[in-house]
Formats: C-alpha cells, structure tokens, sequence
C-alpha cells in the first residue's frame, strides 16, 4: 500500500483533467454533478464485508484519493490520506457530496439492501473509471464474502484490468486541427411541473437484451441508435403531444473516448455526440427518426470531429491569457458560459454498454446500472447499462409526471420486449 | 410482484397504481414487491429557524440603528459603528464558529475583519489613531504568533496552513509601510510587529523549505 509508505510530507498533487475543471465552479447542493455507478448481488450487503473490500480495493484507485484545492490560477487536486468508510444509504441518489463531512473524498461508497453504489463527483472521473472501481470492489466483496469470517483481509491483485494512469488524455491527444464549428443553436425543453427541491424521480427498467437485440436488428441499427430514437420519439410523444416544436429535441450523448485514443486513464477521457430531430408536423414516426438518428451518428462518430472537439477544449485551456485569470474570475466566465448554454441540450443519455465480470462471479450478481444526476437546470436524463442479459435502463427526472418515460417503455413492450420496472417511491407520493 | 394491465409491464415496487399511468396494479406470480430505495426526507432546510430570527433582528437592528441616527443627528455619526458591528459579526464570527475553514484562514479573516472594525471605530469616536497605531499591529502580531503555534501543534498538516501564513505574514509589514507614509506616528510598535513578520516568514521558509516551495508551486500553478 505505497500510500500509506509515502513520506507523510510528500503531498502528491496534480491538475484536475480538461473537462473536469468545469464541475466544481457549477456544482452545488442543488446541482450535484455527481453520477451513481451501482450494482445488485443476490443477498444483502454485510457493511463490515464491505468496508474491508473497500480498504483492500482502493489503494489500487490512488486516483480516487484527492481532495479538492483552490490555487491562485486554477483548481488542484492534492493526496488524502482520509481513509474511505462505507455508508448507509439514507440519502437520494446523486447527491451533492460536501467535502467537509466526507473527509474532503469526492466519492462515496453506499449500500442498501442487496445493492452496492459508488457514487463520484465527475470532476474525479467520468463513468468508465468508476464501474471500474465498483468492479473491482464488488468481486473483492464477493470474494472476501466467500472466507470465513474473522479471516483477515489479504491485499491481492486486482482482478478486473486496473490501472492507476492519471494522464491528461485531452491533452495528450491535442492536435491543432482545424476549428470546429460550434453551433449554439437552443433546444427543445421538456416542460411539466417540478417534483419538491432535491427531489429525484427515478424509474428502472429491466429487459432482457436478447428480446431487444432482435428487434434493432430488424431495423438495422445499434441498441444505443434505437434507444436515442425511442427516446426522441418518446418526447414528441409523451412530452410535446405530437405537436410541432420551435426548437429540435437534442440529446446528449457521452462517448468514451478511451478505446479511439488508446488511452487507459481513469480521469475523464469523453467527448460527446449530439443526436437530435426537429420535430414539425404531427406524422413524425419512429421509422423517420431511426433513419436520421443512423445518419447523425455516421456523420458525428468520426476520430477527426473528435480530435477537433479535444482541441477546441484543450485550446482554452492553453491560451496564455487564459491561464493568468485569477480562478475567481474564471470561475465567473465558466458560469455565465454554463448558463448560457445548458440548454443546448434536451436531455442526455449514456450508455456505458456490457458490464462484465469472470464467469465464477457472474451468477453472483443480478444486475449493473448507471445513474446521472439531474437539477432543475438539466432535469431529465437517461443511464443505460446490461449486465449478461440483462439491461437496466434508468431515468432520473426533476418532472412529477412520467409520460415520457411511459411512452418509451410502452413502445418497448409493443415491440415484444418484456419490461419490469422499478421506482424510488417518488411518483405514488402524489395521490 | 404487480402487473399494469394498460402498459403491460411488470411492477417490481411495492405499489397500488402504476407508477407510468397511475392504473390499478393487479397481483401476478412471483416474489412480493419490495422498495429498493430508502425513505428519505426531501425537506432539506439550508438555515435553521435560529439562523433566520438572529439574521432578521441583525437586519431590524441596522435599519432601526441607521434611522434613529438621522433622525436625531447631533454631529457623531454612531450608526456607522453598529451597523459595522453587525457586519463584522456575520462576516468574521459567523465564519469562525460555522464554517469547516482551515484554522490558519480563520485567524486570517478575524484578524483582517477585526482591524477593519477598529478602524470605523476609531474613526467614528474622532479619529485619534489608537487602532492604526497600537491596536492592529499588536493585532497582526498576535495572529501571527498564533498561527506559528498553530504549525507546531499541527506540524503534519504544515502545509495547509502555508499559505494563509505567508498572507498574515505580508500583512504584518503593512503598519511599517503606514508609517513610511506617515499615517502612522509612532514606530515602536510597527516595527515590533514587521520584525515579527519576518522572522516568522524566515522560520517557514528555512524550516518548511519543501513543504513550503511545493505548497506555493501547487498555489500558484498556472
């Protein structure tokens, strides 16, 4: 454990990732900017099995242990020597993590029932690197779970691919390419009424991907490229009442930049695509919306838009005028641009695809999911993720009304998908 | 577990109505429905009631101070000196019993908020110049010192406090400049105090050489 060994005066430190030094100027109690990576195990949780896997797991995430430090110039992150306790989970999901009572850790470990989360503020990492954390912790619990108890916990290797690589992949892949074209046109915003202040609506739902995967296949696309359109189609549907809109519903979406660079960092390395429609007459239907959703993709999933998006980050961050502002003053720059732009988006939606784990663990485990914390200011997103057969799809929304989400699994079950869902108790409040 | 007969899907909660379109649940095979997420208490308050009546009195204070004041002007302009007090009150004594801040920071911020507090005061009596040339230097000096017990007390967490060292350290040398400009008359007691300065900033850079050169690399890294 080369932390504890480390000199106790060697503070390590090092900047925080070229995306990342966004999240702590617009975070808040009310926007989070933290994410849930979280896993189901077919029994309870035993807290004591867990905080043992947590101490055995997290030396190998050195990463993980940081807190945030303001310099004159630019945020920082600097060792912590704090070591991480497990939590119960009392709290909604995504919360705001305020340092102080934390140990000044931006990440938690939580469990409830038969489910472990980590839950990370995204200035740390983006999702890659956390369900890699909570990989390696879950088969570690699973493992420690199988000793007899009292058995001390013995330090092992990893048993997931783990690395402890903390490059600045932006930077490491900036070219000066040609400038990139920002559009800033507005989008389309789901409207509806609010649920009460901190507040999260969340809906899973369970599929099985071998009922799906025939049906993307009859349409010819991907599972990520029909569930963009299914949700498109689901806003006009569920949210706009097939009426036509001023502005086009755009979503998100992360892409992982890791495998198109090669890079194995396990700071934020994504950029992101923009798949949206501008939805004008009544008759739109979803065959429409698959074929321009296909195209969207073709167009903007390409290393060379990418390369342009990393240099258009990494440019900002270079300029030497840039670099000299007080962090005060940038910090006010990157709030006014933050809100000035956030509604660029509908919403977003991430798939982190196919967990996997070795096939001695896989009947251990029930199921993966990813969930993104939603404000008032960006109040409706979409994590995706399966685990063997199984896909959990969760919303996380700030609206009381769930037609939206209603339509999107309706239209699954009318393709011949057997859907189960599952809420956090949020929607039958209100009756 | 549940069944929505109009959308069809399966209800893994334990609910009456759906949670998608709010219909009737009908009871299917399988386990029982079961909550998968905590009851929590969404009525976060971020001040408590004690908080709001002490802010609104200090308000009312203020405003009462101010009116009478005008009202009843008689050449001493003593509102300025409780409106500051209660600024200084929320600023500086808030900050240092709420606030999670660094120790060193906290010193920092009573020190400043404290010398600006007697400079209206002083000011207000009639101007003498007690707080500019006694009061704040011995002041600064105070706070130096203790945050140089600070350090010692806490020596592995030196470099945290480095930074808001080095800042009260600067400070120290202010009443000497002062006293360049003539503001202030007396020079025994400026003097002391930038003497003070230096030879604490002198400690923590011959004793904190590393300690003190990567926290003011990290600091300042641009």
């Amino acid at each position: 454990m080369k932390i504890i060994n480390r000199p106790i005066n060697d503070t390590k430190w090092h900047r925080l990732d070229n995306t990342a030094t966004v999240f702590p100027v617009i975070s808040n109690k009310t926007f989070s900017g933290v994410y849930r990576m979280s896993v189901r195990l077919m029994n309870d949780i035993d807290p004591e099995i867990l905080q043992k896997a947590l101490d055995v797991t997290i030396p190998w995430f050195d990463s993980f242990l940081v807190r945030l430090r303001r310099g004159f110039f630019w945020y920082y992150f600097e060792s912590n020597r704090k070591r991480p306790l497990v939590q119960e989970e009392k709290n909604g999901p995504c919360g705001y993590i305020d340092p102080v009572p934390n140990s000044h850790l931006l990440f938690r470990v939580i469990y409830y029932k038969n489910r472990i989360s980590v839950e990370v503020f995204h200035a740390l990492s983006d999702g890659t690197g956390a369900i890699n954390f909570l990989k390696e912790l879950t088969l570690c619990y699973l493992r420690l779970s199988e000793l007899p108890p009292n058995t001390p916990a013995k330090i092992s290797l990893p048993t997931v691919e783990v690395t402890s690589d903390s490059e600045d992949s932006y930077i490491k892949n900036y070219q000066k390419t040609a400038k990139l074209k920002m559009t800033s046109e507005r989008s389309y915003q789901i409207r509806g009424d609010r649920l009460p202040l901190y507040s999260t609506g969340i809906i899973h739902g369970y599929l099985p991907v071998d009922e799906l995967l025939p049906v993307c296949r009859a349409k010819g696309v991907t599972i990520t490229q029909y569930l963009a359109s299914l949700l498109l189609y689901s806003i006009y549907v569920g949210n706009l009442n097939r009426q036509p809109s001023k502005y086009p519903v755009k979503i998100f979406v992360p892409v992982n930049l890791r495998p198109l660079f090669d890079s194995t960092t396990t700071m934020n390395f994504f950029s992101n695509i923009a798949i949206g429609f501008r939805f004008d007459n009544q008759e739109h239907t979803m065959d429409e919306i698959l074929a321009s959703v296909v195209s969207q993709y073709k167009e903007q999933m390409n290393k060379d838009i990418f390369l342009q998006k990393i240099a258009a980050n990494v440019r900002l961050g270079k300029n030497i005028f840039a670099r000299f502002i007080p962090l005060v003053i940038k910090n006010l720059i990157v709030k006014i641009a933050y809100l000035l732009s956030f509604d660029s988006f509908t919403t977003t939606l991430t798939n982190i695809g196919n967990v996997s784990v070795p096939e001695k663990f896989t009947s251990m485990i029930d199921s993966f999911g990813v969930q993104v914390n939603v404000a008032d200011r960006e109040p409706f997103k979409c994590g995706i993720c399966s685990y063997g057969n199984k896909m959990n799809i969760i919303f996380t929304s700030r609206y009381k009304d769930a037609y939206v989400q209603r339509t999107f699994f309706r239209e699954l079950v009318k393709a011949g998908v057997n859907v189960s869902i599952e809420t956090n108790g949020v929607y039958y409040e209100d009756l | 577990m549940k069944t929505c007969n109009r959308c069809n899907i399966k209800i893994m909660d334990d609910a009456a109505t759906c949670p998608l379109c709010k219909t009737v649940l009908e009871e299917c095979e399988g386990a029982p429905g079961e909550s998968m997420y905590p009851v929590t208490d969404a009525s976060v308050k971020s001040f408590t009631i004690f908080t709001r009546i002490v802010l609104f009195f200090s308000i009312v204070a203020g405003i009462v101070s101010i009116m009478v004041n005008v009202v009843m002007y008689d050449g001493v302009m003593w509102s300025l000196l409780t409106t500051a007090s209660i600024i200084y009150f929320w600023a500086a004594i808030v900050f240092v019993v709420k606030n999670h801040a660094n120790v060193a920071s906290k010193i920092l911020v009573q020190a400043v908020c404290a010398s600006l507090l007697l400079v209206v005061i002083d000011y207000v009596a009639g101007y003498t110049g007690w707080a500019v040339n006694y009061v704040i230097p011995n002041i600064l000096s105070l706070a130096n010192i203790v945050i140089l017990i600070v350090i010692l007390v806490n020596r592995l967490d030196w470099h945290n406090y480095v930074i808001y060292h080095i800042m009260i350290g600067l400070l120290g040398f202010v009443p000497a400049i002062l006293y360049g400009f003539s503001i202030i008359h007396h020079p025994i007691i400026p003097i002391i105090t930038a003497a003070i300065s230096l030879a604490s900033l002198a400690a923590t850079f011959i004793f904190g050489e590393r300690t003190v050169k990567s926290e003011l690399k990290r600091r300042f890294h641009f």
